[in-house]
């Protein structure tokens, strides 16, 4: 039951994370271990078989001493503020950076299921607490560069017949992506910055990026027919019925979609729409710079 | 005297971008904002690059919305009062709690979403000369939501000029102060140019998401659409209601320079009369008259509100609501073409996915 959800992750937390371990504290004195994780509070909401994560925030906490500290009136009084300002979002877990789940983790999730439980109230079950970890020590053996993000649920485990459950397990869970459509617009843009030197983006503007989409589509296009053609002509490589459905539901979406006459008539009523708004357009700036220069006369 | 600042453009953390996209997108995914009718707002932190003339926004938070207030009466203007304490503690605990955690906190400006990018009012320059007054390089990020649901981040950086800082200084926007300070509605705000900059663990988180599991890929073909006429409707209609407004204020402009055409003719007449009277009196010995009560004549004032802040603001609206419409017909005509070339070839005809299957919604 537990283990069917899903859990959505919208961009904006996983920067955040990524930011609170930036700026993880310095330890205050020389031979003090470092704080060398972040720690913080999920916002997100529940929906049927999956928990959206679309808000998060870092807090302060300290786990070198025997028991794990956190700071419960800041991250308190952090939910309150997140939720006066987005009424939608309550709290739904808990982040760390961490390459493993340490026994830290046990107290941690203690607190954040109390947490939740006050949001909740004391009369209703419990909704699933999250635990987010984001492995950001680029340890693992097997892909060394890779920042791998899981997700965990925590369920009771036990002997059958016991009334105490013995013990408490992990469980991992699926994470997906997840982003609303401005979102997507704009991680997109920023994904730029992975090939540029600086790690900079400048900002796209007029046809500029939809010369950028064009040439793309061609560049696709042509690999594909590149694709269909060599595995029409060798016969020793093996045809793949699922990229041949594929292209089947291109060539029918285009056949529904892209006809004649409709396309015909789409360019011919908005193309005099098109050029109308954009004389209007013209003709107000126009008018603007007359009445500029009219009043500084 | 206004500070000249000492940034030339704006670098922003694409954590601060993801921020306010998100602020904006869980309002309209909530639909709140079309009940409050107020758009999105927050506060930037970050800090400046003195050497490199460099604005760096590292950070942002949002602020809470108002609470309508629902009825008239006394109370309401108190706890409207009592609201802004609030909000002024909540944004120092914010800040402070920003300093807890190795977070920028200076505040250095100010987020603010409107479609279109029609943002120029009054409450915007009141408050950006609030922030400019107390931060010489304070800034507005001004997000449209609609050019980017259409397909292309929009983000502009502004910022008052140091001659419009100086006339909200004084507070007199009349005529003859606009007209000695050499301003127009263009060089009333100056926009600062924006780069966003990742940092290199961000970089691997981005290139980490790039290939991890999602609708991704499919969301990302907005700006091949084909229709986006509602939107442009409604930006037309924003430009009709402003022009009206605008036509209103430049009558109000055109009869005050009439009215003090004739009000300088005027005293220029009384003068010369003076003068002549001044003259014949000399003669006679007589004691020659003040020409006070003649300065003291009033001339007229112009008749809107805020002098000629109202219709460089109008401009400057116009101005960008026509701006979206010569971009956006721009890209749809392309988009027209496009279309009509690809279905003319029969070759590709079959092929193009990505623009045949938005052509359709």
């Amino acid at each position: 039951m537990a283990s069917s959800l899903t859990v959505k992750v919208h961009p904006v937390c996983y920067l955040t994370i990524v930011d609170a371990y930036e700026r993880r504290s310095k330890p205050v004195k020389a031979n003090q271990p470092a704080n060398d994780k972040a720690l913080g509070t999920l916002m997100g909401f529940y929906e049927k078989g999956a928990i959206q994560v679309t808000n998060c925030f870092a807090i302060p906490f300290n786990e070198n001493k025997d028991e794990p500290e956190l700071d419960d009136s800041f991250n308190q009084s952090m939910i309150q503020m997140l939720k006066r300002s987005c009424p939608a979002e309550q709290p739904v877990g808990w982040f760390y950076t961490s390459s493993d789940l340490s026994s830290a983790c046990i107290p941690y999730h203690d607190y954040y299921v109390r947490v939740i439980s006050e949001v909740f109230g004391p009369r209703k079950e419990v909704p699933p607490v999250v635990l987010l970890t984001l492995d950001t020590t680029f340890s693992s053996p097997e892909d060394k560069e890779r920042m791998p993000v899981r997700a965990y649920i925590r369920t009771k485990a036990g002997i059958p017949g016991n009334r105490e459950p013995h013990c408490a397990i992990f469980n991992p869970l699926r994470v997906e992506m997840d982003a609303f459509p401005g979102e997507c617009v704009a991680l997109s843009l920023i994904q730029n910055s992975v090939e540029d030197k600086q790690r900079e983006v400048h900002l796209d503007s007029g046809l500029s990026q939809l010369e950028k989409t064009t040439g793309q589509i061609v560049e696709w296009l042509e690999r594909l027919q590149k694709y269909v053609d060599e595995v029409l002509a060798r016969d020793e490589l093996p045809a793949d019925a699922t990229i041949g459905r594929k292209l089947m539901d291109i060539v029918q979406t285009a056949a529904s979609h892209m006809q004649q006459d409709k396309l015909d008539a789409l360019v011919k009523n908005s193309l005099r729409d098109y050029m109308m708004i954009s004389y209007l357009a013209n003709l107000t700036k126009t008018q603007l710079a007359l009445n500029e220069r009219m009043v500084s006369l | 005297m206004a500070l000249p600042p000492n940034v030339n453009y704006a670098q922003i953390d694409s954590l601060v971008v993801m921020k306010i996209v998100k602020h904006v997108d869980s309002e309209l995914y909530a639909g709140m904002s079309e009940i409050a009718g107020e758009s999105c707002q927050g506060l930037l932190t970050g800090l400046v690059t003195a050497e490199e003339n460099r604005l760096e926004i590292t950070n942002c938070f949002p602020t809470a919305r108002s609470e309508p207030v629902l009825d008239n009466d006394d109370g309401a203007q108190q706890t409207n009062t009592q609201h802004e304490e609030l909000k002024q503690v909540e944004i120092l605990d914010m800040l402070r709690k920003f300093r807890n955690m190795n977070i920028d906190y200076e505040l250095i400006g100010f987020y603010q979403a409107h479609p279109f990018g029609a943002c120029f009012t009054q409450d915007l320059v009141d408050s950006l000369f609030e922030y400019q007054t107390v931060f010489q390089d304070g800034v507005v990020l001004i997000y449209d939501p609609v050019q980017t649901r259409q397909g292309q981040l929009s983000l502009r950086a502004y910022r008052l000029s140091v001659a419009a800082l100086e006339l909200c200084q004084k507070g007199d926007w009349g005529p003859e102060a606009v007209k000695a300070s050499n301003l127009t509605y263009e060089t009333m705000f100056e926009e600062l140019p924006i780069v966003i900059k990742n940092s290199r663990l961000t970089n691997v988180m981005i290139a980490e998401l790039a290939i991890a599991p999602g609708k991704l890929a499919e969301k990302t073909s907005a700006h091949l659409e084909l229709g986006t006429k509602r939107s442009l409707e409604k930006c037309v209609r924003g430009m009709m209601t402003n022009i009206d407004e605008l036509n209103k204020s430049i009558s109000a402009y055109t009869k005050f320079v009439a009215e003090k055409q004739r009000h300088d003719a005027n005293v220029y007449n009384m003068t010369q009369k003076r003068e002549l009277e001044n003259e014949q009196r000399r003669q006679r010995g007589e004691p020659v008259m003040s020409f006070d009560d003649i300065k003291r004549l009033k001339g007229p004032q112009l008749q809107t509100k805020s002098g000629m802040l109202e219709s460089f603001l109008l401009s400057a609206d116009t101005e960008s609501l026509a701006d979206f419409c010569t971009k956006v017909t721009g890209e749809n005509i392309a988009k027209l073409f496009l279309a009509e070339a690809i279905s003319g070839s029969d070759k590709r005809e079959s092929k193009d996915r990505s623009l045949s299957s938005v052509s359709g919604r």
